[in-house]
C-alpha cells in the first residue's frame, strides 16, 4: 500500500506544476459558458468532467515525455504500485475536479447574482445545489468508464497510441451494444417518472458510482497484468 | 568481495534476435565497472534487466544477493531498488519543475531520500534549487539526475550514457561527483561510448557485442600493463615467434596501412625481449579495437 501511496504522490507532484494553469483556464471556460448561458447551473458538471478527463490524459502522456515512464520504474516501486497509484491519483484528480467545479459554479453565480443592471437580471437565480452535484458525480462516472477503457491501453501502448486505438473500440463496442439492445427495448412504454423521487435518484446515483467504481478496479486489475511485462 | 548484481546466464531476445546472449556478469562492491560496445551492442538493455524494466529469456539477475526481475513484488522492489540510484542519458523530469520539486518527488519514492544530502549535492555542483529543469543545460541536467541518483546513499549507482553530449570539462565535473561518492561498499556501473571516461574512473572495464560480452578486465591491467606493438612489416613474423616461444599462443592484430599492431598481454616482458620494436601503452578504446575489430594472423 506505501508503494501505491507514493505512486499516487508522485503523480500529484507531477501534476501539480499545470494544475494552476489548468484550472485558470477551466474558470475562464466557466465564466464564459455562465455568461453564455445566463446560468452557473451547466458550469460544474461541464467543467468537471473536462478538468478530471484532461487532468488523467496529461498524466497519462507526462509518462511519454522525456523516458519518464522508465525512470519511475527504476524507483523502488513495484510495477503493481504504479498500476494502482496511477487509478488512484486519476480518482483524486477526479475528486478535485467535482469539488473545484462545484465551487466555481457556486462563486460564479453569487457574483453575477450580485451585479447589478442587465446583466445580474438576465442571470438565473435559482442554483439547484443537489443537481448540480449529482450532475457533476455522474459526470464522474462517465470519465471513470470511459478511463477504465482507456488505462489498460495506455499501460500496453502507451498514451499516444492509446488515444489511436481506444476511440475506435469505443465506437465500436458502443454501437455493438446499441445495436444489439436497441431493438429490443421498447423505450415508449419505459416508466422513468419514478426516478423524479430524490431517494429513487440517490440509489441510482448510488448504483452508478459503485457500478462505475467496480469496473474501474477491473480495469485496474487488468493494466497490473498488461503492466508486469511490459517493456520500459 | 561481495558481488551487488551478479547475473548469471541472462538471454533476452526481440523477436527472433538476441539483444542479449549468454551473459554473466558480476559488479562486486567497491568497483566501478565500465560498459563499453558500439550503438545497439546491448548496453541499455544489460542495464534495463539489472533494473527489472525488461522480461528475460533466460538467465537470472541477483541483485545485492537476492533473484529480482520485472515480476519482483511491491515489497522486495521497495528494498532492493530503494539501494540504487539510476541515471539515464536523458533528463526524466518535467520541464516545468524546480529542482526544489525534483527533490520533493523523489522524497515520495524512496523511504531513505535525504533531502540535506540533496541540497548540499545541489551546491557542490552549482545548482540552483529555485531553477526550472527546462532552465538548465544538458550538462546540468545530468548533474541533477547524478544529485538525485546520489542524494538517497545507494550502494549501487547505475549510469547510461550519462556523460553523453558533455563537454569534457562537465564531464570531469561528472566523474568527479562520482568519485567523492565512492566507497567500499558501493558500486557504480556506468555504460559510455566515452572510452577516456572510464580510462579515468573504471576498475573493471566490460566490452559488449551484439549481445555477448567479448571482455571482462581490470582496466589496471589494460593500461598499466598491456601494450601495443607497432610492427614494420619486416619485423612482424619475429613479434609473432616470440609469442609463439613464450606460449602465448597467437596475439590480436589490428593491420593499419604503414604497420601492423600487435596487442600485448604484458609489455614491459615485450620491450625487454624485443627492444627494436617500437611500443606504447594503451588505452580501453585501443583494447576495444582488438577484440572487436582484430584478428589473428
Amino acid at each position: 500500500m506505501k508503494g501505491v501511496m507514493s505512486m499516487a504522490e508522485l503523480d500529484l507532484i507531477t501534476i501539480r506544476g499545470i494544475l494552476r494553469q489548468m484550472l485558470l483556464l477551466y474558470g475562464i471556460c466557466g465564466l464564459i459558458v455562465a455568461v453564455c448561458m445566463g446560468s452557473a447551473v451547466a458550469v460544474a458538471p461541464m467543467l468537471t468532467v473536462l478538468a478530471a478527463m484532461m487532468l488523467s490524459f496529461n498524466l497519462c502522456a507526462f509518462d511519454e515525455l522525456n523516458g519518464w515512464a522508465r525512470f519511475r520504474a527504476a524507483f523502488p516501486l513495484g510495477r503493481d504500485d504504479i498500476v494502482r497509484g496511477r487509478y488512484l491519483s486519476i480518482l483524486i484528480l477526479c475528486l478535485v475536479a467535482l469539488v473545484a467545479g462545484v465551487i466555481l459554479a457556486v462563486v460564479l453565480q453569487a457574483v453575477f447574482c450580485m451585479l447589478p443592471g442587465a446583466i445580474g437580471a438576465r442571470f438565473d437565480q435559482s442554483l439547484p445545489i443537489g443537481a448540480l452535484i449529482v450532475a457533476s458525480i455522474m459526470g464522474i462516472c462517465v470519465v471513470l468508464l470511459l478511463d477504465s477503457m482507456m488505462l489498460p491501453f495506455v499501460f500496453r501502448y502507451g498514451f499516444t497510441k492509446a488515444t489511436r486505438i481506444v476511440p475506435v473500440i469505443v465506437i465500436c463496442v458502443g454501437v455493438g451494444i446499441f445495436a444489439s439492445v436497441a431493438g429490443r427495448i421498447d423505450w415508449a412504454a419505459l416508466e422513468l417518472s419514478w426516478i423524479a423521487v430524490p431517494s429513487h435518484a440517490l440509489l441510482v446515483l448510488a448504483a452508478v458510482v459503485l457500478l462505475s467504481l467496480l469496473i474501474y478496479a477491473a480495469s485496474s486489475v487488468v493494466s497490473c497484468r498488461i503492466y508486469r511485462d511490459k517493456e520500459l | 568481495m561481495e558481488n551487488l548484481v551478479s547475473i548469471k546466464g541472462l538471454s533476452k531476445r526481440f523477436g527472433q534476435e538476441y539483444a542479449l546472449r549468454d551473459v554473466d556478469l558480476d559488479i562486486p562492491a567497491g568497483c566501478v565497472v565500465g560498459l563499453v560496445g558500439a550503438n545497439g551492442a546491448g548496453k541499455t538493455t544489460l542495464i534495463r534487466a539489472i533494473l527489472g524494466l525488461t522480461p528475460l529469456a533466460a538467465g537470472t539477475v541477483e541483485l545485492f544477493g537476492e533473484r529480482f526481475d520485472n515480476h519482483a513484488s511491491s515489497e522486495q522492489a521497495a528494498r532492493l531498488k530503494g539501494r540504487v540510484g539510476v541515471v539515464f542519458d536523458t533528463c526524466p523530469f518535467m520541464t516545468e519543475q524546480s529542482l526544489f520539486s525534483v527533490g520533493r518527488m523523489m522524497a515520495a519514492a524512496y523511504p531513505n531520500w535525504n533531502e540535506e544530502r540533496y541540497r548540499e549535492l545541489l551546491e557542490f555542483s552549482g545548482l540552483v534549487g529555485g531553477k526550472l529543469t527546462k532552465e538548465l543545460s544538458r550538462g546540468m541536467s545530468m548533474k541533477l539526475q547524478i544529485c538525485a541518483a546520489l542524494a538517497h546513499e545507494p550502494q549501487l549507482l547505475i549510469l547510461d550514457e550519462a556523460t553523453a553530449g558533455l563537454d569534457p570539462l562537465a564531464r570531469d565535473e561528472v566523474l568527479d561527483l562520482l568519485k567523492a561518492n565512492m566507497s567500499d561498499d558501493r558500486a557504480i556501473l556506468m555504460s559510455s561510448h566515452i572510452t577516456s571516461d572510464l580510462d579515468k574512473i573504471a576498475d573493471i572495464v566490460v566490452g559488449i557485442d551484439q549481445g555477448r560480452i567479448v571482455f571482462n578486465v581490470d582496466k589496471d591491467q589494460v593500461t598499466d600493463r598491456m601494450g601495443v606493438a607497432h610492427c614494420r612489416a619486416d619485423q612482424l613474423s619475429d613479434v609473432l615467434a616470440f609469442f609463439v616461444q613464450a606460449g602465448e599462443g597467437q596475439p590480436l592484430l589490428l593491420h593499419r596501412e604503414y604497420s601492423t599492431d600487435v596487442l600485448l598481454p604484458d609489455r614491459f616482458t615485450f620491450v625487454a625481449a624485443m627492444p627494436q620494436v617500437d611500443v606504447e601503452r594503451i588505452n580501453i578504446e585501443e583494447y576495444m579495437q582488438f577484440v572487436l575489430r582484430g584478428g589473428q594472423r
